[in-house]
């Protein structure tokens, strides 16, 4: 009740913040202290937003379609791969370091590369969101089945588990928090890596669409698209975070002790 | 006949010897304490009577079958609760009903039956968290009750239990398990609770483990409550003292 309370409290006074910097944003555009065409106001910036509405919007279906097939092949892939590495020690001695040094490369780096190879189509965008979503799923996975408890595991055998009822009862549902964890931060690069990956090429896509403007230097449609993009990453973790609720109701219920 | 016993258990980890030649009996519907202080041994001999761990050499019999690796057959209780935290009690106590293939709706149905029993009805919803350490404990029971043919084996039950809910559990299980006809045998580092709750008594000592003695105490279940200070109780006390001395 009382955390609940603290929550709203805490919501509110960022909220107040954020519109006490817009008013200060818009007074700043007013008085005409910065020319408008390097700074627009926030007016300007809603109205741009309003009259590419539509266009967006079409630009977005595209960017998201990208971001949601990378983003469940990444998933899928992680998952197998995690699932393999937990079976066979082999794989994860082996695996396990190399996986680590891969993230010392800047996946967006590669999203050139992407475009050379497999041309302007959807393929090159796909690829860059699974490779940026692969990683903190696999390993927010492989961490959460190396986790169980090895009591819990030899209690399962006592009662004649084979494996594969060890991993349904105690693995897979151990490694749920630690999934989606990972998987927060796989939504909000799976919108960014589509947006970059259309900066270098394509025909329609939020990216395309701010490559454009940027070009033609309309300010405010690039702040409103910038302010969409996060805007879309915002929603989608915030569905992830619904759809954890939803699959781990263990961890709400109660009096919050941790045990 | 015995319902349970093993015979000749040897075991080696890496060369050292951990237990040899242990040979146990448990009776229908007895209760037998394995005492022993850290170190001895008792709870690899516990998961290789289980069947989780295979012996050297050495068989494990239930109702005169070779189940000397065999899972599945007994119920076996760990010292923690190791209740699932991500399952709710009812799902955690049909568990063991559900790895042995029945539907979760048959499981649960069976397991509700006996939550009153265990003193768990209207937690059957919650998740582990959410219950006291007594519950918590009898809920794993009724679990480990669900995995064997009522042949448990509990290592160190109550230890992890305050004085009071200890003894209450005490009296609880003694009642459960005369009710239910379950024959356990569980480790102990407490010559007190052994000496409450046992019909007989094995002494682990040494490295490797050996049973030291065995002692049968012939005062009826459940005790009086000056069993604590009765003769019997302090000779037998006193016989434990020296075989764990020696």
């Amino acid at each position: 009740m009382i955390k609940k309370f603290q929550n709203i409290k805490s919501k509110a006074s960022s909220l107040s913040l954020l519109l006490m910097l817009l008013a200060v944003w818009q007074l700043v555009c007013s008085l005409e202290l910065v020319p408008p065409f390097l700074l627009p106001s926030p007016v300007s910036v809603v109205r741009a937003f309003a009259a590419d509405f539509v266009p967006i919007m079409g630009h977005a279906v595209v960017s998201l379609t990208e971001a949601f097939a990378g983003l469940s092949l990444g998933v899928a892939g992680a998952f197998m791969l995690a699932v393999l590495m937990d079976r066979s020690n082999y794989l994860y001695r082996a695996l396990y370091p190399i996986m680590l040094i891969t993230q010392t490369v800047p996946t967006v780096a590669l999203a050139p590369l992407l475009v050379l190879w497999m041309g302007y189509g959807a393929a090159p965008k796909i690829v860059l969101v699974f490779l940026v979503c692969f990683f903190p799923v696999a390993v927010g996975l492989l961490d959460g089945f190396r986790e169980a408890d090895p009591d819990a595991i030899v209690l399962l055998r006592s009662m004649g588990a084979r494996e594969s009822q060890i991993f349904l009862h105690l693995k897979l549902p151990g490694a749920l928090p630690r999934l989606f964890s990972g998987l927060r931060i796989a939504v909000s690069y799976a919108i960014v890596g589509a947006v970059i990956a259309e900066w270098l090429g394509g025909s329609s896509g939020l990216g395309v669409y701010m490559t454009r403007v940027r070009k033609s230097y309309a300010f405010d449609k690039m702040f409103a698209i910038i302010f969409f993009v996060s805007g879309l990453s915002i929603l989608l973790m915030r569905l992830t975070a619904w759809l954890e609720k939803k699959m781990t109701p263990w961890a709400r219920q109660g009096d919050g002790k941790e045990s | 006949m015995s319902l349970f016993r093993c015979e000749q258990v040897n075991k080696s980890y890496q060369g050292q010897p951990v237990i040899r030649d242990i040979t146990l009996t448990l009776a229908q519907g007895e209760l037998v304490g394995l005492l022993g202080a850290s170190g001895v041994g008792k709870t690899t001999l516990m998961s290789i009577l289980a069947g989780v761990d295979r012996p050297d050499s050495g068989r494990v019999l239930l109702k005169g079958e070779d189940i000397t690796g065999v899972a599945g057959r007994v119920g076996y209780m760990l010292q923690k609760d190791l209740l699932l935290p991500f399952k709710t009690t009812l799902d955690n106590v049909s568990l063991p009903l559900i790895l042995k293939g029945m539907k979760k709706s048959k499981a649960r149905e069976q397991a509700t039956e006996l939550m009153e029993r265990f003193g768990l009805s209207g937690s059957e919803n919650k998740y582990p968290h959410q219950l006291s350490g007594g519950m918590r404990q009898r809920a794993a029971l009724l679990r480990t009750h669900f995995s064997g043919n009522r042949v448990i084996l509990l290592d160190e039950p109550f230890s992890a239990l305050d004085a009071l809910t200890k003894s209450e559990l005490h009296r609880w299980y003694l009642d459960v398990s005369a009710q239910m006809g379950l024959t356990t045998l569980f480790i102990t580092h407490d010559m007190d609770e052994a000496l409450t709750l046992s019909d007989r008594i094995y002494v682990m000592t040494g490295i490797p483990g050996e049973i030291q003695t065995q002692l049968a105490i012939s005062a009826p279940r459940p005790r009086p409550a000056d069993f604590a200070v009765s003769q019997e109780f302090l000779q037998a006390k006193r016989q434990l003292l020296d075989a764990i001395g020696r």
